[in-house]
């Protein structure tokens, strides 16, 4: 009996330890959801593919139409790099450095632009307006899950 | 891979305190023989200082000097007062102390109101910035929306002003 429950205990032991191995795994990895967004003068509807970024630019910049040009998921290992095309040709390109207690560290290049690192909470947003685009502003917009 | 581009990465959460003991100390241990990722370092840092210093800091009133040149006058407007109690009668005796009590305590109260006022988030969320050229708006709210923005040299984004204004 007391064999059986060892062999129990052993066998839990190496299901958590499992599980731990699998958590430290995914944590080298980070999924980036990069979205491009055209904001625009231009009278027109603003994209509920846009929600989110609506919510959080509205108060800040005046525009009448926005829609999403672009959303990809990039499920980059830490160092990787992951690219994107911008429709002015230009590219972005962001690599996650380092996950930490106070988010991932993601160096991004919009291409002759912008260099920036920044740290992110998982599942927080960071917007950047980057380009002017046909009478408007390209805007990228950055979503890390860890 | 050279030691350089293995420890690369490390730089900032070593220079943010986030590193384990032992990648501490690899990062600490090449630093010092390492000129190259020893000026990486310091560039961030300064460019983290920076960041934070044109983006993060809010002006914050720093009303102690004023609190402190006050005091001398309390003191003596107390002490005016006090002298004038003693020819008063006992009614000023009470109410002066009481009113420099209640001068003190709203001192005291003011005091830790702008103390305790909610300031940027410690460490924001943009760590370094590099625009060639272009000017950039970092907007980080208090609800967690950080805002980069580029503005474009164009006479129209000029004129638009940045936030507020489309580009």
């Amino acid at each position: 009996m007391a064999s059986l429950r060892g062999i129990r205990l052993g066998l839990l032991a190496l299901v958590v330890a499992f599980a731990a191995g699998v958590a430290y795994a995914e944590a080298d990895r980070v999924a980036l959801t990069v979205t491009v967004t055209h904001l625009s003068k231009s009278p027109g509807a603003i994209d509920p593919k846009a929600a989110d970024i609506h919510k959080r630019l509205r108060d800040e910049f005046r525009y009448e139409s926005l829609r999403v040009l672009e959303r990809r998921r990039m499920n980059l290992r830490l160092d990787e790099v992951g690219s994107l095309k911008l429709p002015t040709n230009r590219w972005v390109r962001v690599r996650p450095l380092h996950v930490g207690d106070r988010g991932v560290l993601i160096a991004v290049d919009v291409e002759g632009i912008l260099q920036t690192d920044l740290r992110v909470e998982n599942g927080r947003a960071v917007d950047i307006g980057a380009q002017s685009y046909e009478g408007g502003k390209l805007v990228v917009t950055l979503e890390p899950r860890y | 891979m050279s030691a350089c581009e293995r420890l690369e990465p490390l730089l900032h959460g070593y220079r943010d305190g986030e590193l384990g003991l032992l990648d501490r100390w690899r990062v600490q241990r090449h630093v010092v023989g390492c000129a190259g990722c020893g000026g990486e370092l310091a560039r961030i840092g300064a460019v983290s200082d920076w960041v934070r210093a044109a983006a993060g800091a809010q002006a914050e009133p720093d009303l102690w000097p004023a609190i402190a040149a006050a005091l001398p006058a309390a003191d003596a407007r107390r002490r005016a007062a006090a002298s004038e109690t003693q020819a008063a009668g006992w009614r000023q005796r009470l109410w002066v102390p009481l009113g420099a009590a209640t001068a003190t305590a709203l001192a005291a109260a003011l005091a830790a109101l702008v103390w305790l006022q909610p300031g940027p988030p410690s460490g924001g969320v943009v760590r370094s910035l590099y625009s060639p050229g272009q000017s950039v708006v970092v907007l980080e709210r208090a609800d967690h929306v950080t805002i980069i923005w580029v503005m474009d040299p164009g006479p129209e984004d000029r004129a638009q002003g940045g936030p507020r204004g489309v580009a």
